[in-house]
């Protein structure tokens, strides 16, 4: 016997995922990634420029090396490459790296970041609109009903989250994915869409951000339940999400501002609507994100609590039909 | 689950649930034995539906309770109910016989079993050449079919039905009858809410009439017919000239709906000695311009006039009153 919360996510699950246009939609943005990849210069429309090492004359008489960003070598191996110069002896000073030349990595980083958090925040987006739909859909018809009188409140809830978070976790596992698969077929110099895709595609960083995201999911996932539950039809749900989605946009501009270099937006990790964004995109100490986190499932749980109760009926008394042949008052 | 015909399936007592907003029931009380089919009858709002969603758990109950064989209902004897709501929907894209295992897994059945006994419906009622449609390219009939199906895959030992026959055309409304029929012959319950009379008296062994949010008769068909009032329903232009009439033959007239046009139509209740036509000539003296005059027939229909039209919301004190039960009840 399958649980309920199993039955009821697989049907969620076929509902978008057993249509060819699902899967074509699916296709198209890794599509569209790889040819930026090819249009940007992926695999050498421009040929990449050699590695280079500059030795120059510092102000206290000894030298510093300076390394391009793409030079083959490790710190460790970069510092045995300059002791082996130094014991040459032809330089006549001591020779030392210099400071990291200029911003070029941290601001690939954070843009690097930037795509990983938009990537994200648009599939989120997309799915809360089809788990809207799910529970509109339903609400509105009134066959909720049937499904009431044969699950649990939680059940329901549990089931449609996890129908449509496979649904929404399949899209970004394509797109990680794709982003993983390019990233290992071009060069790190290749072009920008290669330099961001190299930026991100480290797989112990894109199991964090898949994780953040699980949580993103499941506490705009409640929310957005706990909306639909309210609503009576499709136009009342788009009202009553209006506010959730407003909340999202100012996630988005927040990132943006993050990504520019904005300064002093780190304590918003402390709002479950920012936590998952502001933690991809500028990750924070650890315990500040053990902490962020803990509130984001503080917040995901009363989420969770309005989701079901908005579910039963209680509250409401049931429509009442008129026809023409209602009784008139004796 | 064996299903036993006169076991006790359901027994409502005193259920009273009322809305924020106005609305709701005072005082509900039912009972249903196994193999026996009840027409749950009442006007729009009389507290039909909110009685099945109480009795469903879908509503909490201020008051009253809830026995469903012989258990205060719950998770488990739930179970062993089968729903149709009013308002029929699934999925337009699901295919019917997934439609239909789909929900006979909610209620517990192994996929294998589930798959088995929707072929199994599917073909009972004609649509085994369908079975792989989706619901979206059935007529509303069959898919009003499949949804019946859904609420009978599991095996239930008890039916609830809101309106199950709306929407059919006479062909279909036949053959779900038959389903009813045999569904009834194995020992299952059913309890069916609707408007239609004909098909109350055409389904039922007992009626169970809501007025006014309490239950005001309860017991076998017959027995309703039985409180049918002696007199005629009337159509006239001429209100207060039909008005006097009655009253001059110690009758009583009461409307049975708002003017269509200029006429309206009138149900004449008389006593017992007074026949139909010293109700004409009463009516000819005063020349009420009459457009119908039809004695009230002792059915259902009546009865339900007699017993069900909306009374004032009740006071305090009547909440305890109890239900015209029949004496076979």
């Amino acid at each position: 016997m399958t649980s309920p919360v199993m039955l009821i996510a697989g049907r969620e699950f076929r509902a978008y995922a057993a249509t060819l246009s699902f899967w074509v939609a699916l296709a198209i943005g890794p599509a569209i990634m790889g040819g930026a990849l090819l249009m940007t210069g992926g695999h050498s429309l421009t040929p990449p420029s050699p590695p280079t090492i500059a030795i120059v004359p510092a102000a206290d008489g000894a030298f510093e090396a300076r390394f391009s960003s793409d030079f083959p070598l490790s710190e460790t191996g970069r510092a045995q490459l300059l002791r082996m110069v130094e014991a040459e002896g032809r330089l006549g000073g001591a020779l030392r790296s210099a400071a990291p030349a200029g911003s070029e990595r941290p601001d690939l980083h954070r843009v690097s970041s930037f795509a990983l958090v938009m990537m994200l925040w648009m599939t989120l987006t997309g799915s809360l609109g089809m788990l809207l739909q799910a529970v509109v859909r339903e609400r509105s018809n009134r066959s909720l009903e049937s499904l009431l009188a044969a699950a649990r409140p939680s059940d329901i809830v549990m089931g449609k989250l996890a129908g449509v978070g496979a649904v929404s976790v399949l899209v970004v596992t394509a797109w990680l994915g794709s982003s993983l698969a390019l990233a290992g077929l071009s060069p790190e110099t290749g072009g920008l869409v290669s330099s961001l895709l190299h930026g991100f595609a480290e797989p112990l960083q894109l199991i964090r951000a898949g994780l953040i995201y699980l949580l993103a999911f499941g506490f705009y996932g409640l929310v957005t339940i706990a909306v639909g539950a309210r609503a009576r039809d499709n136009a009342d749900a788009q009202n009553l999400a209006r506010p959730m989605f407003a909340v999202l946009l100012a996630v988005f501009f927040t990132v943006l501002a993050v990504a520019g270099g904005a300064g002093g937006l780190g304590w918003l990790a402390f709002a479950p609507p920012f936590t998952p964004f502001i933690l991809l995109a500028e990750p924070q100490t650890p315990g500040v994100e053990f902490m962020a986190l803990l509130l984001l499932t503080a917040a995901t749980v009363v989420a969770g609590w309005f989701a079901v109760n908005g579910l039963m009926l209680d509250s409401k008394a049931p429509v009442v039909e008129k026809t023409n042949t209602q009784v008139t008052a004796v | 689950m064996g299903k036993q015909a006169s076991s006790l399936v359901l027994q409502v007592e005193g259920l009273a649930k009322r809305f924020a907003g106005g609305g709701g029931v005072d005082n509900v009380s039912m009972t249903i034995r196994g193999g026996e089919i009840a027409g749950f009858i009442g006007v729009n709002g009389a507290g039909k539906s909110t009685t099945l969603r109480c009795i469903l758990g879908l509503l909490r109950p201020d008051a009253g309770e809830v026995m469903l064989f012989g258990q205060p209902a719950g998770d488990e004897t739930r179970r062993r109910i089968g729903f149709l709501p009013e308002e029929r929907g699934l999925f337009s894209k699901e295919r019917a016989r997934d439609a239909i295992a789909f929900h006979a897994r909610l209620k517990g059945m192994t996929r294998r079993a589930a798959y088995l006994a929707a072929d199994r419906l599917l073909e009972r009622i004609g649509l085994g050449g369908r079975k792989q449609a989706r619901i979206g390219e059935l007529s509303k009939g069959n898919a009003q079919r499949v949804q019946i199906l859904c609420a009978l895959a599991h095996g239930p030992d008890l039916l609830i039905l809101d309106e199950p026959l709306s929407g059919l055309d006479p062909v279909a409304q036949s053959e779900v009858l038959s389903l009813f029929a045999e569904f009834r012959a194995g020992g299952g319950a059913i309890l069916f809410s609707t408007h239609s009379m004909a098909a109350a008296e055409a389904l039922c062994d007992r009626v169970i009439i809501l007025g006014g949010g309490r239950t005001v008769f309860e017991g076998p068909l017959a027995d309703a017919s039985a409180e049918t009032p002696h007199g005629a329903v009337v159509v006239t232009s001429d209100e207060a000239g039909l008005l006097a009439a009655a009253q001059a033959v110690g009758g009583e007239a009461h409307p049975m709906s708002s003017n269509m046009g200029e006429a309206s139509r009138w149900r004449v209740v008389l006593p017992r000695q007074v026949t139909h036509p010293a109700l004409m000539r009463a009516l000819a003296e005063r020349a009420v311009p009459i457009f119908a005059f039809e004695p009230i027939k002792p059915d259902l229909e009546a009865a339900f006039w007699t017993l069900a039209a909306p009374r004032p919301p009740p006071k305090a004190g009547d909440l305890a009153e109890t239900p015209r039960r029949s004496r076979a009840a």
